[in-house]
């Protein structure tokens, strides 16, 4: 009896004891990683420590980059054309023109990873995503370069338009197409010289369209980055600690959020779609045309999906080394022949060698990659019946 | 020191776990036993599996219980697809083999088990559904003759399922069958899509497809219309000749739901083609819906139910993570729900829920005169992949 007597409150302290400890460990490992993200689940695995490292490191950048060059853009076109004034210059419009570049080349950037507040609802039914107010063909691969025209050839010489207006505007009139239109060529004729586009400007209103666009597009890169790392749909969270740990099913039942689906799932799928997007529309012939510089817009955003698999200089444990750590050594070896033979057709500019590397990349993420992370991404969409 | 830390915690999970473990084996041995004799119980049957060492008819009881509901399963060897009920037994449950599958199986809600298999019969396949006769002494399946595709009904009495008819479906390729309210007549899918077992599921007919809605004599196999999405019916407005009729509904009135199918790869444009249509008074309706909620639906409808009590057509849209809700008289779309890979479509009991299902194992219920979820109904068995169709099975005797 008295052996009962003194080793159960023994027993006692030195549980507590233990569990203190590893209650202490849980609340001490309250970030995922050195991500900044929040581990709220208290359940983090390596892979979706990999996960995290790939939010913080490679998409959220892409998102601030975008957002930067948004505002960069704003700015810029504020200084080219002021309110009161019109003191246009070619120079001027060259600096906007290669400013365009750099945005949509950070746009394509972020399209591999078309989720979370790029595909937050931004109208009113809750049926139009974000993405599609920046890049309409995205959504339904339909070129509104006649459409955006006509209405930009129209609105230049209304003189009652109202810049605001602009963010009324449906998805299929705004973002950077009608951006590039306006900076790359004169509207009445589609002329491309300079002198031609900055005398419209000196003739028309068209620096009110320049501005309505570019006011509007940098409110939506804003609002992207502040719901990837501050505020989802006014949760005062940011997307990316729900998204990691696994909790916007209970924040939401309504979209897209509710939907349950893991995190890893919806990372892998958001790949392959959009290598699936790169083999199947044409974006040479519907995208960053008046630019000319769709090849540099697609390149980005092959080097950005693999950047996601291959780390960043902050990343511990890249997709890539969690994938061989794992024994799946050839998988790996398979994802980046992919992207090897996919970069080298865009080095060399051929889109029908492009467009099967693509389709090729696909399907490698498809199989290798969800068989090497040991990720179903469903059952019953994949075959039908 | 991180490894003595590591070796801390997995003793303390090891301490915390051992009589969890425990408790775990003892509830689910309760359950158990309290199945085999529960029979005023609601269930859900579905398919299940991820691969062939786990393909089952799989079920889960107490559903009204959440906190009480669990999931079992009876293999089944291979991949399920329809599962019915017999309206004149109801603890018979059957379960269809998925295209170009060769058996079926009788599970008996009573024992819990498995108690019979069927086959289709030689240089035939299933096509994955089946239907009742309203006195449940026949069985109606969908079938394919291997060597000419053409599509073909099987007749089985329920007794021993010994096949007894066989009638054209006059199509290819059909697939959901269901009696209607008269009890005489069968309607069926005709998907239109040529496929052989030699390869696989590989659809060799794209071209040529042709898919009709066909209403057929359940005694005689007499045809007796059959309906065809062409563009006349909708004023040019869709190019509905790739459009394939997949899966269907009948309202207690005699309406027809029905499910599409689009194949994209052979269209010739990146047009939205409406996935949901009405066969009414002998005139197809669409149920439309926004462009961007269509395009969402990524070409696809998975499963389609009727609530005739609120007069409501639910849809499933595994590709477009997706449940789609309509009037059901005036055509109106209600709501729409996101849900990871949904397909399952049930209706419980009582008609206040569809109950909808995916292939990670989750269940949820949508309240069916609000059409938002009831959160406080969800389901979850972590290691189920309910497959493309579920059924709410209610034992009253």
């Amino acid at each position: 009896m008295n052996h009962f007597t003194i080793k159960w409150p023994l027993f006692a302290i030195l549980l507590s004891s233990v569990l203190l400890t590893a209650c202490n460990e849980t609340s001490n490992s309250s970030e995922i990683g050195n991500t900044g993200i929040k581990n709220t689940s208290g359940q983090i695995s390596e892979l979706d420590l990999a996960i995290a490292e790939v939010l913080a490191f490679n998409i959220i950048p892409a998102m601030e980059n975008f957002n930067f060059q948004a505002q960069e853009l704003n700015r810029s076109i504020k200084e080219f054309c002021p309110v009161s004034e019109k003191n246009m210059t070619e120079k001027g419009l060259v600096v906007l023109q290669n400013q365009w570049k750099t945005l949509n080349n950070a746009w394509f950037s972020t399209l591999p990873f078309l989720f979370g507040p790029l595909e937050t609802p931004a109208d009113d039914l809750g049926l139009t995503p974000t993405y599609a107010y920046i890049d309409s063909f995205r959504i339904d691969h339909i070129n509104r370069t006649n459409s955006v025209r006509s209405r930009i050839s129209s609105s230049i010489n209304d003189v009652n338009f109202d810049e605001n207006d602009i963010a009324t505007y449906t998805y299929q009139k705004t973002g950077l197409l009608p951006l590039e239109i306006l900076l790359f060529e004169k509207s009445s004729n589609q002329e491309q010289a300079l002198a031609t586009i900055v005398d419209e400007y000196l003739q028309t209103n068209k620096c009110s369209l320049l501005r309505g666009h570019a006011s509007v597009l940098s409110d939506l890169s804003e609002n992207i980055v502040t719901g990837w790392k501050e505020n989802y749909r006014l949760t005062g969270t940011g997307y990316a600690e729900m998204f990691i740990n696994n909790t916007l099913d209970y924040y939401f039942t309504d979209n897209l959020d509710g939907s349950g689906e893991i995190s890893t799932t919806r990372f892998i799928t958001s790949l392959k779609n959009h290598s699936e997007y790169l083999a199947s529309r044409n974006i040479h012939t519907n995208s960053a045309l008046l630019a000319n510089s769709y090849w540099d817009a697609i390149s980005s955003s092959i080097m950005s999906t693999e950047a996601a698999f291959s780390g960043s200089p902050k990343t511990k444990l890249s997709i890539y080394s969690f994938i061989s750590v794992t024994g799946n050594t050839d998988n790996a070896d398979r994802i980046k022949s992919g992207f090897s033979a996919l970069t080298t057709t865009i080095e060399n500019e051929n889109v029908n060698d492009m467009q099967v590397a693509a389709q090729s990349l696909h399907d490698i993420i498809e199989t290798d990659l969800t068989s090497a992370l040991n990720v179903s991404l469903g059952l019953n969409f994949s075959d039908g019946d | 020191m991180s490894s003595w830390f590591n070796s801390r915690r997995s003793l303390l999970k090891l301490t915390l776990a051992l009589p969890i473990t425990g408790l775990i084996a003892t509830v689910i041995n309760s359950r158990q036993a309290k199945n085999t004799s529960a029979l005023h119980e609601e269930f859900l049957f579905s398919a299940q599996g991820r691969d062939s060492n786990h393909y089952s008819l799989g079920w889960v009881d107490n559903i009204k219980a959440p906190s009480k509901a669990m999931s079992h399963n009876a293999s089944s060897k291979f991949r399920g697809h329809g599962v019915n009920q017999n309206p004149a037994l109801p603890e018979q449950v059957i379960m269809m083999s998925r295209r170009p599958g060769l058996q079926g199986v009788v599970f008996n809600v009573k024992k819990m088990a498995i108690v019979n298999t069927f086959d289709c019969k030689a240089e035939h396949h299933f096509q994955g559904h089946s239907c009742f006769s309203s006195d449940g002494k026949f069985l109606y399946s969908t079938e394919s003759s291997i060597s000419t595709g053409a599509g073909k009904i099987s007749v089985r009495e329920t007794t021993t399922f010994k096949q007894v008819a066989e009638f054209e479906s006059y199509g290819i390729g059909p697939h959901q069958i269901e009696l209607m309210p008269d009890g005489e007549t069968l309607v069926i899918a005709n998907g239109g899509l040529l496929t052989h077992p030699d390869s696989g599921r590989k659809i060799l007919n794209l071209s040529t497809m042709d898919s009709s809605l066909v209403y057929v004599n359940r005694h005689t196999g007499n045809l007796i219309s059959q309906h065809r999405l062409t563009q006349e019916i909708f004023d040019d407005d869709f190019d509905m000749s790739k459009a394939s009729i997949r899966h269907l509904d009948v309202a207690a009135d005699g309406i027809v739901v029905m499910g599409l199918q689009v194949q994209r790869k052979a269209m010739p444009s990146d047009e939205l083609v409406p996935l949901a249509v009405m066969h009414k008074n002998n005139q197809l309706q669409l149920l439309t819906a926004p462009n961007n909620l269509t395009r969402q639906l990524n070409d696809y409808m998975g499963s389609v139910k009727i609530n005739n009590k609120t007069r409501t057509v639910g849809y499933t849209s595994p590709r477009g993570n997706l449940a789609v809700f309509w009037n059901l008289d005036d055509l109106s779309l209600q709501a729409f729900h996101n849900f990871h890979d949904v397909c399952g479509l049930s209706l419980s009991a009582d008609n206040k829920y569809f109950i909808l299902s995916n292939s990670t194992g989750k269940i949820r219920f949508i309240d069916c005169k609000l059409l938002t979820e009831d959160k406080t109904q969800r389901l979850y068995f972590a290691h189920q992949s309910w497959d493309n169709h579920m059924l709410n099975i209610h034992l009253t005797s």
